[in-house]
């Protein structure tokens, strides 16, 4: 105490900005929140906090947030209490040049500190979880999950029993056309084929790949010697402009000629999305751009399998897995369920309950029962039903039951006066707990702090210490006074507005930079002319204040919109915009460099407004 | 300017003769001529020594007379003969007619006191802050001497105005201080020495860790004070800083600024505003009073006074025909009551003990009488 308090004094007999900011008190409270923040997301981060929670380890996304922002709020608090005890300005003590801007400086450097804490919140939590789960273990994990999911109970969807028939499927990894290519024909739906994924794109038209509801010869094919029937084809839309047809049925013809009606559809969901450990692509996106978008866009080269219209309307990402699943897994389900291999199953739930021991997911599977239910491949009408818990959150999941229970009585401890014991109902884990924990694993090994976040810090941060800047050098008063002034300005800016006829964003970002560029300019006025009040000046130079940092960044939109040309793609639906000049112009760090800037030139006005005689 | 060694011997004088209050205080402005940290430190010490316990008279001279006796000056005096400030027919006028000020003139040297007297609503709140640059003003010249007139903000903080009503601070009294001349580059040991000494020389030695709301208003005014030297000024604009004091902080406070206007670290010219008329005028070199914004120069004790008129306030039990009839004998007579006094102009020199004599001859019990032929009150009464 003694120490800090001489620390103090040296301060402030020596330099009394710092003193009188507490910058470097202010920046070892921000280092010693980032290590705290480190920590906190270290130690609460384990195995049941994965299971039970869906991280995506970017600010907001953890409880962590109100800590923080309480912590910063109690911090700021107690600092400003020592910070607007003292003013030199306002005193008329004599101040160095640029006084202003190394406060600002001053100000700036720890309230990122305070600010950005989340960072190094979502570092520790990551760190642990990476220590936590192995990626190696993950992926064996994830395919007995997989293969053995398809035969526990799930939603009553995914356990339709036609639906894990898992017919061979059309053997291509994509079947899509595109509308805006100019070789396609209309009327006779030619397909475009990819043969991989997405790196090397072949497109090849195949032989008579269109479809009719009724089949003739005309619209089969023969692929890969397999002869294919198509029809129905749904539209996906995947942007504002791209349109793309993906088939969903069509018929294979058998052995015997016999036609097959295939859904592509029919793959069942897949538990633990692990195609993005193995998808080169992805691997490639991760460990290049270390960007959740890119990961995303990597994905989206591949989303084309997947034939339900709601998933393209939630989310195209969805997709993937099922193409994914069927091409990974499919073999596998079907081998086990075609060959009713029963001691393989055993086995394969054996290992599934061990992969749950070892994440600590609740659950209660019945290997032998399950298999039983399965080889008897002959079930109840109706589905039982159980009540699964996830963090309080109840699901309901269904099951179907065998009809001839004497499957059940072959097991070993089965007790038909205690049937509940050995009934469907309890034959469950908790399915969201499983998922989550790969989930998480995943998003902490993409995470990084997005350049939108990392604006968002500097946003905030500097808006933070322009605000205290802000009432170091006018009085509070003036500053509310000016707020009707503004209140008034902005009314006959509205109604300017709304007397022109074709109101363009061109036209209000051009009225908001001539409304602050006045502002600024009746202030300059202002100050020179000693005819003019000072309380009118005080109150002009707290608007001018408030405006300087955005009139750049106002005049930067303006010109980027000025210079915007608006046409309509080929596929005509949606407009697209094109700029002369490039997008950086209303980049969120350009325009916060522009405020930097406007904050930056009107604080070398401060001693020379406060100077002026009244 | 008063000479060092005549200093240290009105120094040694007072405290032999057992005025130990004046003294001490004097004795800290010679520690502050020499400008030396060494005997700051000394002079602390001593402080610190005296406060800490009851110290006997003998005791006190002793040691005190020690520490005057090592002092010595090794600058001579910064004394410049050039005005700092100098106003010619300054005028202003507010919008609409409501108040004209002026025209000034004023020329204010080193270690000038200034009296600025006249009452409420007459002009000396705004004359003081034209001179501050505070306020703009209609017609006339404001020269600074030699400071630096282009840089505004730079100009304003050497013009240290401290207006009648201060606004509150936080914090310590001594880290406002030490805050203060921080920033006016007295650094490290230096700043701490310094402000503690003129911690000492306004009496602020037991309140340096009290905060704004633990002062009266008297000590509130010697922390302004204190904290304005600090500045190291060169001109100071005192607005009403007697009000709110009483009477024996009045004449402290008046005598520490007539004492530290004529530093040798640092002499200064001091113009001030006040209803205190006597305790003003005592100090003052010069005395402008102000009449609705007109001002007029009135002679003070220090200069030649010529006056036509003698003019006598009287307390009495007795009435005023009774007055009129007894004093009937004089020239132009006139006798006014304010409901409390007599005041009695007659045009005679010698008026004076006449009156007096006249008064104790008809066996009237006298209250109060007082000259203020010369005084500034007289325009008041």
């Amino acid at each position: 105490m003694k120490l800090l308090q001489k620390f103090n004094t040296y301060l402030l007999e020596n330099y009394p900005l710092l003193w009188h900011t507490r910058a470097i008190q202010l920046t070892f409270v921000g280092l010693l929140v980032w290590l705290v923040s480190f920590l906190a997301g270290y130690l609460s981060t384990d195995l049941t906090d994965l299971r039970v929670n869906n991280f995506n380890f970017l600010y907001g996304s953890s409880q962590f947030v109100y800590y923080h922002i309480g912590m910063v709020i109690i911090i700021v608090a107690l600092w400003a209490i020592f910070f607007y005890k003292n003013n030199a300005f306002k005193s008329f003590y004599p101040l160095k040049r640029f006084y202003f801007h190394k406060m600002l400086g001053l100000l700036f450097v720890p309230f990122f500190l305070l600010v950005a804490a989340p960072v190094a919140h979502n570092s520790g939590a990551r760190a642990k979880t990476m220590s936590l789960l192995s990626l190696d273990q993950l992926k064996k994990d994830a395919a007995v999950i997989n293969i053995a999911s398809a035969f526990l109970l799930s939603n009553h969807n995914d356990y339709k029993i036609e639906e894990k028939a898992y017919p061979e499927p059309f053997p291509l990894e994509r079947t899509e056309f595109d509308e805006n290519n100019r070789d396609w024909d209309y009327s006779a739906n030619s397909l475009y084929l990819q043969k991989d994924v997405p790196v090397d794109e072949k497109k090849y038209t195949i032989e008579k790949p269109y479809t009719r509801y009724k089949i003739d010869d005309s619209n089969t094919s023969i692929i890969d010697g397999r002869k294919y029937q198509f029809f129905s084809t749904k539209i996906i839309r995947i942007d504002s402009c791209s349109q793309k047809k993906v088939i969903d049925k069509f018929y294979v013809f058998d052995s015997t000629d016999q036609l097959n009606l295939v859904h592509i559809e029919n793959y069942s969901k897949m538990i633990i999305d692990d195609s993005e450990y193995l998808d080169p692509e992805i691997i490639k996106a991760i460990g290049k751009f270390k960007e959740i978008k890119e990961m995303e866009r990597a994905r989206r080269k591949d989303l084309l399998y997947s034939l339900n219209m709601e998933d393209f309307m939630i989310n195209q990402t969805d997709n993937f897995p099922k193409k994914y699943f069927a091409q990974a897994y499919s073999k596998e389900i079907k081998r086990l369920t075609k060959n009713k291999d029963g001691e393989k199953l055993i086995q394969l739930l054996e290992q599934f309950n061990d992969v749950l021991t070892r994440y600590k997911i609740p659950g209660n599977i019945s290997p032998q029962y399950i298999t039983a239910v399965w080889l008897t491949n002959d079930f109840n009408e109706y589905f039982n039903f159980v009540d699964s818990y996830n963090n309080k959150t109840k699901y309901t999941n269904f099951y179907p039951e065998a009809i001839d229970r004497s499957v059940y009585e072959s097991l070993k401890g089965f007790d038909p006066q205690s049937e509940k014991l050995h009934t469907p109902g309890y034959q469950y884990y908790e399915l969201n707990d499983l998922t989550n924990v790969f989930r998480n694993y995943l998003h902490a090994e993409e995470a990084t702090v997005a350049n939108t976040e990392w604006i968002f810090y500097l946003y905030f941060t500097l808006s933070i210490a322009c605000v205290f800047l802000f009432f170091e050098i006018v009085k509070p008063i003036s500053f509310i006074i000016s707020l009707p002034v503004w209140g008034v300005l902005f009314i006959l800016y509205g109604v300017i507005l709304a007397s022109l006829s074709n109101t363009k964003p061109t036209h209000a970002l051009f009225m908001i930079f001539i409304l602050f560029l006045i502002v600024q300019i009746l202030n300059l006025w202002f100050l020179m002319n000693k005819k003019v009040s000072k309380k009118i000046l005080n109150i002009s130079y707290s608007m001018a204040l408030v405006s300087a940092p955005f009139i750049l960044g106002v005049l930067f939109s303006w010109i980027h919109h000025f210079f915007v040309f608006e046409t309509f793609r080929d596929c005509g639906y949606y407009p697209k915009k094109y700029h002369i000049l490039n997008g950086w112009l209303v980049e969120g760090s350009t325009i916060w460099f522009t405020a930097l800037a406007g904050i930056l030139i009107i604080l070398l006005l401060p001693k020379r407004w406060k100077s002026r005689e009244e | 300017m008063i000479s060092f060694e005549t200093k240290k011997a009105d120094v040694a004088s007072l405290i032999k003769n057992g005025d130990h209050h004046l003294g001490f205080r004097k004795l800290i402005d010679c520690v502050l001529d020499t400008q030396k940290l060494e005997n700051y430190r000394q002079c602390i010490a001593f402080t610190d020594w005296k406060e800490s316990a009851e110290r006997s008279s003998e005791e006190f001279t002793q040691k005190s007379l020690e520490l005057l006796g090592q002092l010595e000056i090794s600058e001579a005096a910064k004394t410049s003969s050039k005005p700092l400030l100098e106003a010619f027919g300054v005028q202003k006028e507010f919008s609409g007619g409501r108040f004209k000020l002026g025209e000034i003139d004023m020329i204010i040297h080193q270690g000038d006191i200034w009296g600025l007297v006249g009452e409420n609503g007459n002009g000396k709140t705004t004359l003081l802050r034209l001179l501050c640059q505070d306020l703009s003003y209609d017609r006339g010249v404001i020269n600074y001497g030699e400071l630096d007139t282009n840089d505004k903000y730079s100009l304003r903080t050497r013009l240290t105005y401290l207006p009648q009503r201060t606004p509150k601070w936080y914090g310590s009294l001594k880290s406002n201080l030490k805050y203060a001349a921080s920033h006016y580059g007295t650094k490290g040991e230096e700043n701490e020495l310094l402000v503690m000494m003129y911690i000492i020389r306004f009496g602020l030695w037991n309140y340096r860790n009290h905060q704004w709301s633990q002062l009266s208003s008297g000590y509130k005014m010697r922390f302004e004070l204190a904290r304005t030297f600090l500045r190291k000024p060169s001109i100071l604009l005192l607005d009403e800083p007697l009000a709110n004091l009483d009477v024996l902080a009045q004449q402290l406070i008046l005598e520490d600024l007539k004492n530290m206007s004529q530093s040798l670290a640092h002499p200064l010219g001091i113009v001030l505003s006040s209803q205190q008329l006597f305790e003003v005028e005592k100090v003052s070199d010069k005395l402008l009073f102000l009449k609705n914004g007109a001002p007029t120069h009135l002679a003070t004790a220090n200069e030649e006074q010529s006056e036509e008129l003698t003019v006598i306030e009287l307390d009495i039990d007795y009435q005023k025909d009774a007055l009129i009839k007894m004093l009937s004998g004089f020239d132009s007579l006139q006798i006014d009551f304010n409901g409390g006094m007599f005041v009695i102009r007659v045009a005679e020199n010698s008026a004076l003990n006449k009156i007096l004599k006249l008064l104790i001859d008809n066996n009237i019990t006298i209250k109060y009488f007082r000259d203020i032929t010369h005084s500034s009150r007289r325009l008041f009464v």
